[in-house]
């Protein structure tokens, strides 16, 4: 590991990841191709176990793979130590990238399809937080039913085909990827980021390989300009620039958590907005309605109790998501900017970051939700790997591995732990913004306290599902 | 985290130790409680008891449609229930604060993973590790606005 000096204009220490070698292993055209075919290979199975395997969920190796094992390493591990890493080695986008670019590993100059701009209105991230809050809806049966996730994850892999075909580069995983949505959001918070290192190196080069191609490899498939990117949010670890920049100048390393969100960014907008004050919300609604001891909700939410009720939930689902709990947000905004002294600020702006700044919050209420699941559930992996279809099969001969939750009453305990260091972060963020938008520290202490009361009545709405 | 975030985790473990300390020292009397639970899919009924610390707790189980399974976190309790079969009655002695779920072991139908029922110990101060990770979240809000506070004034 090597140490470089923060550039000027970075605002805390860094450390590069990257040593020669390293850099030129990440610079060959195999990485990360390689680990797409091995996610690919994962992704096909699950497919085809949970359009052929049992019906039983947790005796299907798709049910378990894709909601125990992937979704805690994506919450829990990927996203805060490893930004998007996920993004770099997905398969869904594999085969509308691999037919775009008439190549399965190589560079090529000519890319096939229509090549055309995402359309401008689209260019955020609600497309996103709709198809999330749909899919988000349906979570009981998605993750309960080998049918539906198999078949949700085959139209996610056959989705990206055409949009590859009209649109140009990664417009699926920018703009429409339900899952791309909150790995981007919570990169923000990660340890690890991607950037130029040198502002100085890339405005006196003129070539700009990053953004234009080499043949080293492919423009920014993500849209965006390495010398000035900021931020995670919309950066999928592709390595592309780092293999087509010919000065070297882009680097991985690590850093604090939760640097990004003090961020100002164009691309940051109403839109990440919301989808913090969503993700937040629905943390909260699936420890309800999931892990909750409330039989009726998961009748609601299961259209067990008819059609009537499931229009019920889905009003206070999705009227809760999109309206009354970034209502409330605004209103505690509008407070804290009269009582930082500055009503005529932009109340945009300020809802824009502080609802970002809930970040640490949401993405570990999130882990805590995660490690319940996995804590709980984590004998069916083993048995599901030895007989994935559910045929009777014993491949690894752990298919009678008895159900045995690990050490489940320290469940509570870690779930506490884990969401008052999200808060930690989160005041921490929300008391720096303040400082940035208020004119004294006093000001910003007085406007920091509506901000801070949200995040402690929402911490305290998770300590009471976890303890009470 | 830096030394004041620290001060403020230390101030917490004190405080809830002391929460939990009172425990015992309060709790003279040992009651039995007898709860009678039906399992059906996909909810236990009653889906929250609470009792007292140091209750000695008898629970009548019996599920009403197909075979379930009652799983009490922390206590070594799991067992069978199947329908039309007598109640099978499980004892235990609640010896520790907080809340402990109790979920069906056996697989009954699609959304059994999410069948879940919980008990709570309470002390008496009620909730007690409610209260402590509620003085927790307190203690870390304003110990980290603090902090940010003591090293923006140190500038």
């Amino acid at each position: 590991m090597s140490t470089v000096s923060a550039p000027a204009a970075q605002a805390y220490p860094t450390r590069s990841v990257l040593t020669p070698r390293l850099r030129r292993l990440l610079r060959s055209r195999w990485v990360p191709w390689i680990f797409i075919l091995a996610s690919l290979a994962g992704f096909v199975l699950v497919i085809l176990t949970g359009l052929f395997g049992t019906m039983t969920g947790n005796q299907n190796f798709a049910i378990v793979f894709v909601w125990i094992v992937w979704w805690f390493a994506l919450i829990a591990i990927l996203v805060p130590l490893m930004s998007r890493s996920w993004c770099a080695i997905c398969p869904l986008p594999a085969g509308g990238e691999w037919l775009q670019r008439g190549s399965l590993v190589e560079h090529k100059t000519r890319t096939w399809g229509l090549n055309r701009k995402w359309p401008r209105r689209l260019n955020n991230l609600w497309t996103v937080n709709f198809l999330f809050l749909g899919i988000a809806l349906f979570s009981p049966i998605i993750t309960t039913n080998p049918r539906v996730t198999g078949f949700l994850l085959l139209g996610l892999m056959i989705v990206p085909i055409p949009l590859a075909l009209i649109y140009s580069k990664r417009a699926f995983c920018r703009y429409v990827c339900p899952v791309g949505g909150f790995l981007g959001l919570y990169s923000n918070f990660s340890w690890l980021e991607l950037r130029a290192n040198e502002k100085a190196v890339c405005q006196h080069h003129l070539g700009k390989e990053c953004i234009k191609g080499s043949v080293e490899g492919y423009a920014c498939p993500w849209m965006e300009f390495p010398q000035t990117l900021g931020r995670n949010a919309y950066c999928g670890l592709c390595l592309e620039c780092l293999k087509t920049c010919p000065k070297e100048n882009i680097d991985i390393r690590l850093r604090p958590f939760g640097a990004d969100l003090l961020k100002d960014a164009k691309d940051k907008d109403a839109s990440e907005a919301w989808k913090s004050l969503i993700m937040l919300e629905l943390a909260g609604v699936y420890l309800v309605v999931l892990l909750g001891p409330y039989g009726y909700l998961k009748d609601w939410a299961t259209f067990r109790a008819g059609l009537d009720h499931f229009l019920l939930y889905t009003g206070l689902f999705v009227g809760g998501a999109l309206l009354f709990v970034p209502f409330l947000f605004l209103l505690l905004t509008h407070l804290s900017r009269v009582l930082g002294g500055r009503p005529q600020a932009s109340l945009r702006r300020l809802f824009i970051d502080n609802a970002v700044a809930l970040v640490p919050l949401g993405l570990f209420a999130w882990i805590a939700f995660s490690v319940a699941l996995l804590q709980v559930n984590w004998s069916y992996i083993f048995a599901t790997a030895s007989d994935p279809f559910g045929w009777g099969w014993d491949l690894l001969g752990t298919k009678a591995m008895a159900w045995q939750p690990i050490l489940p009453q320290t469940l509570p305990y870690i779930q506490i732990a884990l969401v008052l260091i999200g808060l930690a972060y989160t005041v921490t963020a929300l008391h720096r913004l303040s400082l940035r938008h208020f004119e004294t520290r006093r000001a910003a202490a007085k406007a920091l306290v509506p901000m801070a009361a949200f995040a402690f009545v929402a911490t305290a709405t998770f300590l009471r599902l976890f303890v009470g | 985290m830096a030394r004041g975030l620290r001060a403020f985790v230390l101030a917490t473990l004190l405080a809830g130790t002391a929460l939990l300390a009172l425990g015992p020292v309060l709790s003279a009397a040992r009651p039995s409680v007898t709860i009678e639970i039906t399992a059906s899919q996909y909810e236990f009924s009653p889906g929250r008891i609470s009792v007292p610390r140091g209750a000695e707790v008898t629970l009548v189980l019996r599920a009403v449609d197909v075979s379930h399974g009652f799983y009490l976190d922390g206590y070594g309790i799991d067992v069978q229930l199947n329908p039309g079969e007598e109640p099978t009655v499980v004892t235990f002695t609640a010896t520790t604060l907080g809340k402990f779920a109790y979920r069906c072991s056996v697989t009954c139908g699609p959304y059994h993973p999410y069948m879940k029922g919980e008990l709570i110990v309470e002390g008496p101060l009620g909730n007690t590790v409610l209260w402590g990770g509620l003085l927790a979240a307190g203690l870390v809000t304003v110990g980290a606005a603090l902090r940010v506070h003591r090293q923006e004034a140190s500038r």
